[in-house]
């Protein structure tokens, strides 16, 4: 058999070629333990974001910017910044929206409202690494790497669900940078996140 | 067999009597009978606020222990349990999200009728473009997810402008998400109950669900570990308003008024058992007690169709005169007569006492308060029956003997009176026999139509006792009057100590300067003081509305009283702006009148019109040309659909909010102005003042109620007055004279004054507890008074009327004494007034009786 030998030679070839492309794929690949523990790790951040809203019924998007502040466990601040000053900011179940420029100054508690609780969560479970807040409102698969990797949230709960189809959370390694959220009427929302400088 | 019939009859009664009180008689618990059947229209809404008004149906909730988020969550659950329970129109604690839903689907349509900012220009391109711009900015913000639902359908805000107006702004501080007290250590709920503050049953009710749903809150699982009941991690109810005041007070002075029942009962059963040695005479005594109570409730029954509560209590306490007719038969028994012959040597006096009683209780018929009026049915005919089972039943069933102890059937022995003995002949039984006894007196005392029944009796008891008895009148009678008037021989003539110290004691009064009438409703408040300190702190907490002040509209119609109502709201605003009141609240605000609620229709242009007006304000902001298109088919549906009415808020709980500010008068409507955190009243008053004609008044409950404690105060009064007369003229006809009438009149009038000034200078003023217990004691020493003037010769009599008075007298003060140890005022109030009535009115009438009989 003077061709059995190149074809068997091909062969184991190819095996370890595949066996080496699978370990490295294995290992190129997170689950969710892994990733909420390497968030977790990362402790407060701050980072600017741009925030882009596509709303039916508008004809051009509206455009946000500003700064995004995440403290562990529970502190999540977001301050506009362009086109009007506002801030919110969530901590213990509270919500303050402040808006300078109309003197208004409003506290909601997160309990009163399941969707912007769910929502508050979307975002500052991640950040926190806390995947059991997380799995309490949303269903999470991840995909991709962990060089891209993609966090899709879908709703628990027939109250969330009618206000919200879903939301992606895409990031790098061990920092977010793309948050979409979608609304069951087509609307849609997306924040860009940038390292602030 | 006419020998038993009496007493046949009286069974007879008896079961009828009773079967009709167990079973066929309704106990009702509404205290709002005691306040007056009729007034003006202002007293009627005042009748109608105390009754149903927003201020009687608060339950006040706190829960106090762990810490705010555990409160929190306890809050968020019971006030969802107790929404789900009928017995509450609305639970509110702070986060009311959910009950928005519900405000929307029914309201949602009415906002074009409803928002105040409806008015000209609002749809004009220049003012829809602002709201426009302000929509776009709402957009943007995340809590904006919520109001995008509106936006097409709303672009310009009433909707959230309503929510803004209804949903109370002032309340307590938010915690969590839940009212919270000021300094945090209490999440605060607050209530309104169906059942009326006055409806005790219903708010027993109330409060048992409330513990159920509190102690029910972890759904089944039982709080962790028995950590002891201070254990601050542990949580507790605390329960405020005046529905819980009402029902605790009741439970106490239940369970006060029981225990001292039992107690006196048992106190008097001893000193009647030790007076009498036999426990026959005890269950006899009982009879003319129990018959009096069964018949009145029986004749209240009758004629009102139940009987109340509080009429129950107090007409058995005034029916308790009638527990001395026993006494006063059993202590006249001789062995010498049968007790029916014994029964009618004292029956005319006995009758006297008993027609003067009923002519003191009968005096309230008059009164315009149904409660009195009840009482005095209660209490008059309850006496008859037990007069008349004193004098037909209790001797038929007595035998013809009773086995009664020496100084019961002698009277009182000498030694104690220490008046000299002048001879041993009074002390044994005359020489004559008793046969001999027996037929005189029969002679005398068988029917004949000059005899038997006529009021001059009295005389022939006299002719009798001295023919019957004496061999020598002038001595024993002389010895008579020593035995009672030379109680201390050799001091001075006593007779002068009742007049005096009545009238040391009226200027002890006028110098004190103390009031005589204490008209304070407060002064009536049976609950203890912590727990009304308690209650004030809650009620501190909440900052609700001054439940003691009001304004109030009356008006012909529902509409005339919203269109008032609107037209000053600008003025309650201005004062809210200057900081006299912190809050108002107003039906019209939720209910607009009919006549606002066109002209805001009106201001919504024509649909094509409002097209036009929207393109125009669009120009030049991102929003769609079709985005708008479902706000112009619902403005242009708004119009035709007309106003919202009062039936269309029907299931919201909004209604309940609108019905308990508006009060159906029976000329019209009222509707009312709740306030909240009044800082400075004379400028709420002076503001109000111009509107007096258009029939706006301020109210003070508080200085109201006092008003209809001293109108109900002079009322009893003159009562009373008309009473007395009448028992004058009673007392004259029976005693033929107006001489021995007034004699009787002095000690019970002397006792009665010195009593109530007594009271009134120890107690800052007599309230109504004490006026009823006065006519308790006149009652009391009239009988005593009566007895003690009774023309008897005999001087053994006089002994007997002597036990049979003091008996009486112990029996009376034991019984309340007891009750003036109460810890509830009401009880210690009746109880004090009557023992040291009882008290004064046999020493007075002891020192003032007697010399008139002396020749």
């Amino acid at each position: 058999m003077k061709t059995g030998r190149p074809t068997l030679a091909l062969a184991a070839l190819l095996l370890l070629a595949n066996h080496g492309t699978l370990a490295a794929t294995r290992a190129a690949a997170p689950n969710l333990t892994e990733l909420f523990a390497r968030l977790a790790l990362r402790g407060p951040a701050q980072v600017r974001f741009t925030e882009v809203k596509r709303l039916s019924v508008l004809t051009q998007p509206l455009r946000l910017e500003g700064r995004l502040e995440f403290r562990p466990p529970g502190y999540l601040a977001k301050h506009v910044e362009t086109p009007a000053e506002e801030h919110y900011l969530i901590e213990g179940g509270q919500v303050t929206v402040s808006k300078p420029a109309e003197r208004q100054h409003l506290q909601l508690s997160l309990a009163d409202y399941p969707p912007l609780e769910a929502f508050a969560e979307s975002l500052r479970a991640p950040l926190a690494g806390d995947l059991d807040a997380l799995r309490r409102h949303w269903r999470p698969s991840l995909g991709g790497s962990w060089k891209r990797w993609l966090l899709a949230l879908t709703p628990l709960g027939p109250e969330l669900a009618a206000v919200v189809r879903g939301v992606r959370l895409e990031g790098q390694e061990d920092r977010l940078t793309r948050m979409t959220l979608e609304e069951t009427g087509g609307d849609t929302s997306t924040l860009d996140f940038r390292p602030d400088r | 067999m006419t020998r038993h019939l009496p007493w046949l009859l009286w069974l007879l009664w008896l079961g009828v009597a009773g079967w009709i009180v167990l079973f066929r008689t309704p106990i009702a618990t509404d205290l709002t009978y005691f306040l007056p059947r009729d007034a003006g229209a202002l007293d009627s809404i005042l009748v109608h606020q105390m009754r149903e008004g927003p201020a009687s149906r608060l339950l006040l909730i706190a829960l106090e222990g762990g810490d705010s988020a555990q409160r929190a969550e306890a809050s968020r659950q019971l006030a969802a349990r107790l929404r789900a329970s009928p017995l509450f129109e609305s639970v509110l604690n702070g986060a009311d999200a959910g009950l928005l839903r519900e405000l929307e689907q029914r309201l949602w349509p009415y906002r074009y009728a409803l928002s105040p900012a409806m008015r000209q220009g609002h749809f004009d391109p220049p003012a829809l473009r602002a709201a426009l711009q302000q929509r776009l900015a709402e957009l943007a913000s995340p809590a904006g997810v919520l109001q995008k639902a509106w936006l097409t359908r709303d672009p310009t805000g009433e909707w959230s402008r309503l929510l803004r107006e209804w949903l109370t702004p002032e309340g307590p501080a938010l915690d969590h998400g839940v009212w919270s007290s000021r300094d945090g250590h209490r999440a605060l709920l607050l209530a309104r109950t169906r059942a009326s503050g006055f409806d005790l049953d219903g708010q027993s009710r109330t409060l048992e669900a409330v513990q159920a749903a509190f102690t029910q809150r972890f759904d089944g699982h039982p709080p962790a570990a028995d950590t002891g009941p201070q254990d601050p991690s542990q949580l507790r109810l605390v329960l405020g308003g005046p529905g819980v005041l009402g029902v605790e007070a009741n439970t106490l002075i239940t369970r006060d008024a029981t225990r001292l029942s039992i107690i006196n009962s048992l106190l008097v059963m001893v000193l009647l058992l030790f007076v009498y040695r036999s426990p026959r005479v005890l269950g006899l005594g009982l009879i003319p007690l129990v018959t009096g109570v069964l018949s009145g409730a029986a004749a209240t029954r009758f004629a009102f169709g139940g009987v109340h509560g509080i009429t129950l209590g107090f007409g058995a306490t005034l029916i308790g005169v009638a527990a001395d007719y026993p006494n006063h038969f059993f202590t006249h028994l001789s062995p010498r007569e049968t007790p029916v012959h014994a029964m009618r040597r004292i029956w005319p006096t006995l009758r006297l006492g008993l027609l003067t009683n009923v002519a003191a209780f009968g005096a309230m018929l008059f009164s315009g308060f149904p409660g009195l009026t009840q009482l005095a049915v209660f209490a008059g005919a309850g006496l008859l029956a037990a007069g008349l089972a004193t004098r037909w039943v209790l001797p038929g069933l007595s035998g013809t003997r009773m086995r009664l102890p020496t100084w019961v059937e002698q009277g009182l022995p000498r030694p104690r009176l220490k008046a000299p003995v002048p001879t041993t002949a009074r002390r044994n039984p005359p020489v004559f026999s008793a046969k001999h006894l027996f037929a005189t007196c029969k002679a005398l005392f068988s029917p004949s139509p000059g005899g038997r029944g006529a009021k001059g009796e009295g005389l022939k008891n006299r002719q009798c006792g001295k023919s019957a008895l004496t061999l020598n009148p002038s001595p024993f009678w002389r010895g008579t009057c020593l035995d009672t008037r030379g109680i201390r021989p050799g001091w001075p003539n006593p007779r002068w100590l009742p007049p005096g110290v009545t009238l040391a004691l009226l200027a002890a009064f006028m110098v004190s300067g103390r009031p005589l009438w204490n008209d304070d409703i407060g002064a009536l408040n049976p609950a203890p003081a912590e727990r009304q300190a308690l209650d004030a702190s809650l009620q501190q907490d909440f900052s609700a509305t001054d439940l003691g002040k009001l304004v109030v509209i009356t008006a012909a119609d529902l509409e005339a009283a919203l269109s008032v109502s609107e037209s000053l709201m600008p003025t309650l605003e201005d004062l809210r702006r200057q900081g006299a009141l912190t809050g108002f609240d107003l039906a019209a605000r939720y209910l607009p009148s009919r006549a606002s609620q066109m002209a805001r229709l009106a201001q919504l242009p024509e649909p094509a019109v409002l097209a036009r007006h929207l393109a125009e304000a669009r120009r030049g902001l991102p929003f769609k040309a079709d985005a708008f298109i479902p706000f112009l088919e619902e403005s242009a549906a708004a119009r035709p659909r007309g106003p919202l009415r009062r039936e269309d808020l029907a299931g919201v709980w909004l209604a309940d909010r609108v019905d308990s500010l508006l009060a159906p008068l029976p000329t019209g409507q009222a509707a009312l102005v709740t306030l909240a955190g009044i800082r400075d009243e004379a400028a709420i008053r002076r503001a109000l003042a111009p509107w007096r004609d258009r029939g706006v008044h301020f109210v003070d409950l508080k200085a109201e109620t006092t008003r209809l404690m001293h109108d109900y105060r002079q009322e009893a009064i003159r009562l009373l007055a008309g009473s007395l007369v009448l028992i004058f003229a009673l007392l004259a006809l029976g005693l033929r004279g107006v001489t021995p009438a007034w004699s009787v009149l002095k000690p019970v009038l002397a006792a009665s004054v010195s009593t109530a000034l007594i009271m009134a200078l120890a107690c800052g003023g007599l309230n109504l507890y004490h006026l009823v217990s006065l006519l308790l004691v006149m009652g009391l020493s009239l009988d005593q008074s009566l007895f003690f003037n009774r023309d008897a010769a005999d001087p053994e009599e006089r002994r007997r009327t002597l036990l049979s008075l003091l008996v009486c007298s112990l029996g009376s003060i034991l019984a309340f004494g007891t009750l003036a140890l109460s810890a509830i005022n009401i009880l210690r109030a009746i109880g004090a007034t009557v023992a040291l009535g009882a008290l004064l009115a046999i020493g007075f009438a002891a020192l003032l009786a007697g010399r008139d009989r002396c020749g």
